[in-house]
């Protein structure tokens, strides 16, 4: 365990798939320490449930390796599969910003490693470490912009 | 938008369950704090001052500092101001010391004849009192607690403050690990959280943080307050009878501003222990005496009606009952550590007994927990034979 060691200033080794996510993409190995200290690593068996539709959105999920499914219940009651989220992807970022209860449930389709980060203690980063939380910041309003454009076209398709 | 509040099974026990490991939580650590105070009192002294420093170290983290950065720069400042205090205090703390251990015997003296004279009064006013030797029998009594405790006590001073000034130095030890690697240690913890109650005591860890933070600073805010009105109110009564210089009138409200944290209990001792010097050295000064009460009532209402509310608040919301109890049975059972320690073990018990109330008896939270469980099991038996 980490904590029983002596750091020798390496990075965790999660760092690597970080790396491929946009949000995280400009971080310097700096920034990623700082990152590490707010992460909390998981690991989910395949149909462990990761959240429910309308907990309290406490933070976001980064899939380093398996898949989740994220499903909501219709008004029939039925779940309706929204998306299947896979390693190097993340779910749930709204919930660092505004923590509202989630409008979906997620669940591990397999056997799957995430990491968490934690609303409050992401928000202290921002505070404490302006220049990081603006990268952050703005990479989520980045991502969240295109789904609601994505989601606009779609409508105009339709 | 609110989020869902979980069912909960509400079965009327939940409540007083969590309660009664509370109260059985506090009184098993505040026994164990006792047996163990070497460790257990430098350990809560460095959980405060671990508290006390976070702001210090954040506010150089939002100047730009990385954590190692800020934590170095931060040492050094706290060791010069340390080093500096030591050279201007020490000299007078020592000074002070020396006087209170020579002046403790000629107090026992004064404390004597004192309590002769005021029996003998009693005397001639009760016969009866005489006949039952009252007066003999207290002296008796008294000489002896006198005589034990110089013997035991007294001379070992110089020997206990060694072991106390060699747990001391633990303190920063610890603070600067807490500072370092808390964060470390709270992943630590976490990582034996099943999935369903992770999120949950995440939220209620980060709680009981503010709480604890808002708590000890609040403390050290209400001592320091409470030590300069105390100081101020002695010295100015002290003025008009020749009694409390300056410096003595702080010492002894700093002293009464630490007894004060025992809830109830606290600053009662601590007036009585002035209205004792005020009986010794100026017998017969009711003005001085009556005085020093109206000052100790003053403080009181002054604590709970701005100092209470500015600084600690209401974040230990508990019983009186609950308290004064908790106290006694504190002190019973861990002496001067248990009454000491008593408030904030029994607040961290409260926190934690919240968190464990919320999520065990989260019906919810359980049947995911199950579920889990049973994934595990699934898993665990896959390749053994048929199913």
């Amino acid at each position: 365990m980490a904590f029983f060691h002596r750091s020798q200033g390496s990075l965790p080794p999660y760092v690597q798939v970080l790396k491929s996510i946009p949000m995280f993409a400009r971080l310097t190995p700096q920034e990623f320490r700082i990152i590490a200290q707010i992460a909390h690593e998981r690991h989910y068996m395949a149909e462990e449930v990761v959240f429910e539709q309308d907990d309290e959105g406490l933070g976001m999920y980064v899939v380093l390796e398996g898949r989740i499914r994220i499903h909501q219940k219709c008004s029939e009651g039925n779940p309706k599969e929204i998306a299947q989220v896979e390693a190097g992807a993340y779910f749930g970022e709204l919930a660092l910003l505004d923590g509202a209860p989630r409008s979906a449930s997620a669940t591990a389709v397999e056997s799957s490693r995430l990491l968490f980060f934690f609303r409050p203690e992401f928000l202290d980063i921002l505070e404490t470490h302006g220049r990081l939380g603006a990268k952050l910041s703005l990479e989520i309003a980045r991502h969240t912009a295109e789904r609601l454009r994505r989601s606009v076209s779609c409508r105009e398709v339709e | 938008m609110k989020a869902r509040r979980p069912l909960r099974h509400d079965s009327g026990l939940d409540q007083p369950l969590v309660w009664v490991g509370i109260i059985s939580g506090t009184l098993l650590a505040l026994y164990l704090c006792d047996r163990v105070w070497w460790v257990s009192i430098p350990t809560v002294l460095s959980i405060v001052l671990y508290y006390l420093c976070v702001p210090f170290v954040d506010t150089l983290k939002r100047r730009g500092l990385t954590q190692g950065q800020a934590l170095g720069v931060f040492l050094a400042a706290a060791t010069a101001a340390t080093l500096l205090a030591s050279l201007i205090v020490l000299p007078w703390a020592a000074t002070q010391a020396v006087a209170v251990r020579d002046g403790i015997p000629v107090y026992l003296d004064e404390f004597e004849r004192l309590l002769d004279g005021t029996l003998g009064r009693l005397q001639s006013q009760f016969p009866a009192l005489i006949q039952a030797n009252a007066a003999g029998l207290v002296a008796e009594r008294l000489a002896a607690a006198k005589k034990a405790f110089v013997e035991n006590h007294l001379q070992g001073v110089v020997v206990h403050l060694l072991t106390w000034i060699i747990c001391l130095l633990l303190i920063p030890y610890l603070t600067l690990f807490m500072l370092k690697d808390g964060a470390a240690f709270k992943r630590l913890v976490m990582r034996g959280v099943p999935n369903a109650f992770f999120e949950k005591v995440l939220l209620l860890f980060d709680r009981m943080d503010g709480q604890i933070k808002a708590y000890f600073r609040g403390l050290m805010a209400m001592t320091a307050l409470d030590t300069v009105t105390l100081g101020i109110g002695l010295w100015l009564l002290g003025l008009a009878h020749g009694m409390f210089p300056f410096g003595q009138s702080m010492l002894l409200g700093f002293i009464a501003a630490v007894l004060s944290w025992i809830p109830y209990v606290g600053t009662a001792s601590a007036c009585l222990l002035i209205l004792g010097i005020c009986l010794v050295f100026a017998p017969g000064n009711l003005a001085l005496a009556g005085g020093t009460v109206v000052l100790f009532i003053f403080v009181r209402l002054i604590d709970d009606f701005i100092y209470t509310p500015m600084t600690i608040g209401r974040s230990l919301a508990v019983h009186p009952l609950v308290t004064v109890m908790v106290v006694f049975w504190g002190g019973m059972i861990g002496g001067i550590t248990g009454l000491l320690l008593a408030m904030p073990v029994l607040g961290l018990a409260m926190v934690l007994g919240d968190i464990f109330g919320q999520v065990w008896f989260d019906p919810r939270l359980r049947a995911r927990l199950a579920h889990a469980r049973s994934l595990r099991a699934t898993e665990a038996r896959r390749g053994l034979g048929p199913e």
